[in-house]
């Protein structure tokens, strides 16, 4: 199994859209940040002049310090804006890489020599969580340098409620990547898992789920939200409030954690089973 | 006589339609094994069955004495190398790299063995040239260096020099019979070029319809392509007492009207004055011999 994984890690490294698709997404995070820097500043300033009223009409708190945190922007406030854009190009290189294997035919010179036809699986899973994390840590390095850069009151703070939260992104994206090259392995084409993801970002894929919710309420007499346990609709939402409040709540972290992990089982023994039982054209 | 693949009535179905159709092949070690068959016999289904690429509907197989019945075959099909229709190889890669990638799945990382291969299929000069920018025949070289990484024991060959100039078939050919005779490689090879194929397959097996329809040496397929006198008459028994008594006359009765005599054809104007002085009504005699080709032919013809 080594070998194989071995195998599909140096070839993803060979890949030209590899780099080319983790360069355009630190590009387009970094231009959009910058482009909205105006836009974050001005997001800081209002919650400053609010902290100042509520000063002015003396509630007896302790002002000062509650004006130095209100205008900070941390780690997590800017990259929550922007690491959603690594799904696209997790779902776009992976599955375009998965596809590569079957349609170049490169898969019958290995599948017969394997004892086990899972160690593709193994494999492929094994590459989408590296990518993902070199995705992510790009995307994540990129936006707190242009932060740092060009947000005023940036600072580092609350670190560790962001690697908690970078770590729920984190498994959310390995498994939607998972879950495209499952689609892609399945319908034997890059196209499905591609649209897939683009009704996903534009909402649509949301308001039909939202939609079959309702129904699905409606009928169950009984409250559905299916939306909630479909990674690639399941949204971490972290904001930074005062101190002493919470800032990011540990219940949608690790409930994003148990859906990557449900995922990440049912997509691989399922993966498993589909390249064993078929035949190779 | 030691085989290296046994098949009993191997099978695979499509739906309604049978693609190979109980076939039952027995293919020696060391052999160069030729499978002939029209667009659509089940040549390539078979070579995709017997190379693990896929699953056989019904029956059984023997690959280097491990069976499928008992579920070990697995652990056989590592020892099988296959180039089936194109070849697979990466075109954005150059040839060495295509072979690393294959080497490192069967665990080999040497790079003197993936430049011993590619001066096996004389592609060492290549270079960095990416595969996509190939001529059709060095691909075709590249897909059987391919299929030899890992040291195969089995060769799967399914129709290698199609759309090959001539020059392109005959280095082709010429790295099939060197893997075969330096590496004592068995190989299973398809091709619609019946000639190029009688020139080096020790056996062979003829397809029509995913039914195996003849399997024969060389050797058999040549008596039965040589050339031979062929007499035609209503009573091949007398004919034989007659051919009988001219002596040092081999020949075989093959149905109620015919009689091949297999050596001296030369003698024929003898053969028929003897006939014709015993009283036997011969309607016709002339000389036969076929190719593999018209063999083949005429064998599909009967079949259909």
């Amino acid at each position: 199994m080594l070998n194989v994984i071995r195998m599909e890690i140096s070839r993803m490294f060979k890949t030209r859209s590899f780099y080319i698709t983790i360069a355009v997404c630190a590009v387009l995070v970094a231009g959009l940040l910058y482009i909205l820097t105006p836009v974050i500043n001005e997001a800081f300033e209002i919650q400053t002049e609010s902290a100042m009223v509520s000063q002015q009409s003396g509630d007896g708190w302790t002002v000062s310090m509650r004006l130095e945190n209100t205008s900070v922007a941390c780690p997590s406030s800017v990259c929550s804006s922007f690491i959603s854009f690594c799904v696209v190009f997790v779902v776009i290189f992976i599955a375009c890489f998965v596809g590569e294997f079957y349609k170049n035919g490169f898969c019958k010179n290995v599948i017969g020599r394997v004892r086990h036809r899972y160690y593709f699986q193994a494999a492929k899973a094994a590459c989408v969580i590296v990518y993902t994390a070199i995705l992510v840590a790009v995307t994540v390095a990129v936006t707190l340098i242009a932060a740092n850069t060009w947000v005023n009151n940036f600072e580092f703070v609350y670190i560790k409620e962001f690697v908690l939260y970078l770590l729920g992104e984190y498994c959310l994206l390995t498994v939607i990547g998972l879950a495209a090259a499952f689609i892609t392995e399945l319908s034997g084409s890059k196209i499905p898992a591609i649209v897939y993801i683009v009704l996903c970002s534009t909402n649509i894929m949301s308001s039909l789920i939202a939609a079959t919710d309702s129904k699905l309420s409606e009928w169950l007499s009984a409250e559905v939200a299916i939306e909630d346990y479909i990674p690639s609709l399941y949204q971490l939402n972290f904001q930074t409030d005062v101190p002493g409040n919470s800032i990011m709540q540990n219940e949608p972290v690790i409930r994003a954690l148990v859906i990557s992990l449900v995922a990440f089982v049912v997509y691989n023994i399922v993966g498993s089973v589909v390249i064993s039982k078929r035949d190779i054209k | 006589m030691e085989y290296i693949l046994k098949t009993n009535l191997l099978t695979k179905q499509f739906k309604q339609q049978k693609a190979v159709d109980g076939i039952s092949i027995q293919i020696e070690r060391g052999a160069i094994y030729g499978l002939i068959g029209r667009n659509g016999a089940g040549k390539t289904t078979f070579l995709r069955m017997i190379s693990g690429l896929a699953k056989p509907t019904s029956g059984e197989m023997e690959l280097m004495d491990m069976s499928s019945a008992n579920g070990k075959i697995n652990t056989a099909f590592e020892r099988v190398g296959c180039l089936i229709e194109q070849p697979g190889i990466y075109k954005n890669m150059n040839a060495f790299e295509n072979l690393k990638l294959k080497a490192m799945c069967c665990g080999v990382h040497s790079k003197d063995y993936i430049n011993q291969k590619l001066a096996l299929v004389g592609l060492d000069y290549v270079g960095k040239k990416a595969v996509g920018n190939f001529s059709l025949g060095m691909k075709q070289r590249l897909g059987i260096a391919m299929a030899m990484v890992g040291e195969p024991d089995l060769l799967v060959l399914d129709e290698p020099i199609n759309g090959l100039d001539p020059q392109g078939i005959i280095e082709v050919r010429d790295i099939i019979q060197k893997i075969n005779h330096e590496q004592n490689v068995t190989i299973v090879i398809s091709s619609h070029i019946l000639e190029e194929l009688s020139k080096i397959a020790t056996h062979y097996g003829i397809i029509n319809n995913g039914k195996l329809l003849e399997q024969l040496s060389r050797s058999e397929l040549m008596d039965k392509c040589a050339e031979r006198l062929e007499i035609v008459t209503d009573t091949p028994e007398q004919a034989c007492v007659v051919l009988d008594e001219l002596g040092g006359i081999s020949y075989k009765v093959v149905d109620k009207q015919t009689i091949h005599v297999l050596n001296r054809v030369e003698d024929s104007a003898l053969i028929n004055a003897n006939l014709s002085k015993a009283g036997i009504p011969v309607q016709s005699m002339g000389r036969k011999n076929e190719s593999l080709e018209d063999y083949f032919i005429e064998l599909i013809s009967k079949a259909n």
